[in-house]
């Protein structure tokens, strides 16, 4: 297996595969940040406006890792997993849905909002923007953990649970944000496959610190 | 590859604090979901099923020191330790790993209007399946999976790959959550509770109860300990996604039903071969037609089918554990528990709904589990 693109979101700064592709040192929020990030991708998605800030970004990396990639017609459509994790799960919409109903004089629970209490919820997203259906699974671990990612994947990928995979790590508190996300495909289906680095957890290591 | 087996299990919902008082209530058709008036939880009265808090306090007490931690940890340590306690699984080795599944964990402690004096880092979950990990000495990293609704499934899942590898020899899986007015609000919000006892598959349905529990199924590939008649093995599953939308199930069912074909391929079985089905279930109008749906397509639609919604709600994080380690206990016992609340058929494809206690030798079953985000799971378990 290899890795045949990262991305990575940090510091107002997104980098494929170590290129930077978008930086800005203009705006300096995060919602700011990740809308210009989504703009600069050209895309027409209004659902993207509607989502909290863990969803925009798990997209907004996602779309950069995915741009002219075509896998969805490379692989069918059940074969493609996701494999997430994070650290604070969907923490800030959960206060602010909290804020909603803490005044009993001004309570207001919105199902808008709440959807977002789920982390899961922003892989649904993306699997609604590409068309997969399958596997998804979140892990919540105090850190990115590069050897518990690889050891699933590489079961389940063993195991013909998915062929190809979108896995990473995606965490957001405040203005404290990174989203490191790796496409994972199959020798066979690569045709410059000498290009790629081995899919391991070494690499996917070194990936993370560059 | 290693076989894994269910070695231990546990359930604490509102129907008691062991799976033995679950099983009599549930052949007895009793049901834990009642109607709440406490303001605390939601302005108006709404119907759930709800655990004793009193008596909480009073079974953890006698294991721990109920001030150090939190309702949902004790939950979840209480429904460890009562399945570990008849086990031979030592949950101190490095050999033993802890998997937590939940949506919320210790969400309430967001409540600034409460004061409690748990550190706030508590409201991550990585750091309350700590707490849980260590309480029973065991220094792994504990693994949370949050995976909406279907969490509990998605842990199943996992601990059989992880020991299926060999990498443990036995996994404590834990799942639970309770009922907070954040959760409450939220699913009030939706319009998605219902009125009365849930009516999962019925005609009348009209939403779901919410419920608080924890349940603990102990895997191992070490049976020898186990009586081989009563082993009981997890064969395989399998998740998916809808790729529809982020609050409502797929009209089509495909999400579910990609995960049900890959889990009877993961588990090397036919439809034929499926003997019973233990169905999410929820009683919302679509979820319940969505599974009748995905059911149908994947040939299931002569295998008994139920529910167990209806008699301590919607567990969320809980309940692919709960209903799993419930179902479970129905195969050992060669039998298919009633669908609480059900009494008129009402989904859009002619599946067979368990409408009374039945007798009835199982040797496959799957258990299926569907949630927000469009997310979907099965698992398949056997003789």
């Amino acid at each position: 297996m290899l890795i045949t693109r990262s991305v990575h979101i940090t510091h107002q700064r997104i980098t494929c595969d170590n290129q930077t592709v978008f930086e800005t040192s203009d705006v300096n929020i995060f919602t700011e940040f990740i809308k210009a990030g989504f703009k600069s991708l050209n895309a027409t998605y209004p659902k993207f406006y509607k989502m909290d800030s863990l969803s925009k970004l798990a997209f907004v990396a996602s779309e950069f890792l995915l741009r002219d990639q075509d896998i969805a017609q490379r692989y069918a459509p059940e074969s493609i997993g996701l494999v997430f994790q994070n650290a604070a799960s969907s923490i800030d919409i959960d206060k602010d849905h909290q804020l909603t109903i803490q005044d009993r004089a001004n309570y207001f629970p919105s199902p808008a909002l709440f959807v977002y209490t789920l982390p899961n919820i922003m892989m649904g997203e993306i699997c609604i923007r590409n068309k997969f259906f399958g596997e998804n699974a979140l892990f919540i671990t105090e850190k990115f953990d590069a050897e518990l990612l690889y050891n699933h994947i590489t079961v389940m990928l063993a195991k013909h649970k998915m062929d190809a995979c979108i896995a990473g790590w995606t965490n957001v508190e405040q203005e404290q944000y990174e989203s490191f996300l790796l496409l994972i495909e199959p020798e066979t289906m690569v045709s410059n496959s000498k290009e790629f680095r081995t899919f391991d957890a070494a690499n996917i290591l070194k990936l993370y610190t560059i | 590859m290693h076989n894994v087996f269910v070695v231990g299990q546990n359930a604490i919902t509102s129907l008691g604090f062991t799976l033995a008082e679950h099983i009599d209530k549930i052949k007895n058709n009793i049901s834990g979901v009642k109607r709440i008036d406490d303001k605390v939880l939601f302005p108006e009265s709404f119907y759930a099923s709800l655990i004793d808090n009193v008596l909480l306090h009073q079974h953890f007490a006698s294991i721990g020191n109920p001030d150090s931690y939190t309702k949902f940890e004790q939950l979840l340590i209480l429904s460890a330790h009562l399945a570990l306690k008849d086990s031979t699984v030592n949950a101190a080795s490095h050999k033993t790993i802890f998997i937590i599944s939940t949506t919320k964990g210790n969400i309430n402690l967001l409540d600034t209007r409460q004061s409690n004096s748990f550190s706030a880092d508590r409201v991550y979950l990585w750091k309350a399946a700590q707490q849980i990990a260590r309480f029973f000495g065991n220094n792994n990293t504990p693994i949370v999976i949050s995976n909406a609704c279907i969490s509990g499934v998605v842990a199943i899942n996992f601990a059989n790959d992880l020991l299926n590898s060999g990498a443990y020899d036995n996994a404590v899986v834990i799942g639970g959550d309770i009922a907070t007015e954040f959760v409450v609000s939220g699913f009030q919000s939706f319009k998605s509770m219902s009125f009365g006892i849930c009516k999962p598959f019925d005609a009348h349905r009209d939403g779901l109860n919410l419920g608080e529990g924890a349940g603990t199924i102990l895997l191992s590939t070490q049976a020898a300990d186990c009586d081989a008649k009563q082993s009981i093995k997890v064969l395989g599953g399998a998740s998916s996604n809808d790729a529809n939308h982020i609050s409502g199930p797929s009209r089509t069912g495909d999400g579910l039903y990609f995960a049900v074909t890959k889990a009877m391929k993961q588990a090397s079985i036919t439809a034929q071969d499926v003997d019973f089905i233990s169905a999410h279930g929820t009683a919302t109008p679509f979820n319940d037609d969505m599974e009748a749906k995905a059911f149908h397509r994947a040939g299931l639609c002569d295998v008994p089918i139920n529910s167990l919604k209806g008699y301590f709600g919607h567990t969320l994080g809980g309940a692919g554990i709960i209903e799993s380690v419930i179902s479970i206990q129905g195969m050992k016992e060669n039998l298919l528990f009633n669908t609480m609340g059900y009494e008129e058929f009402g989904v859009e494809e002619p599946v067979t709904i368990v409408d009374h206690l039945t007798e009835k030798e199982q040797n496959y079953i799957l258990k299926t589990a569907s949630g927000f985000g469009g997310c979907n799971a099965a698992v398949i378990f056997a003789k």
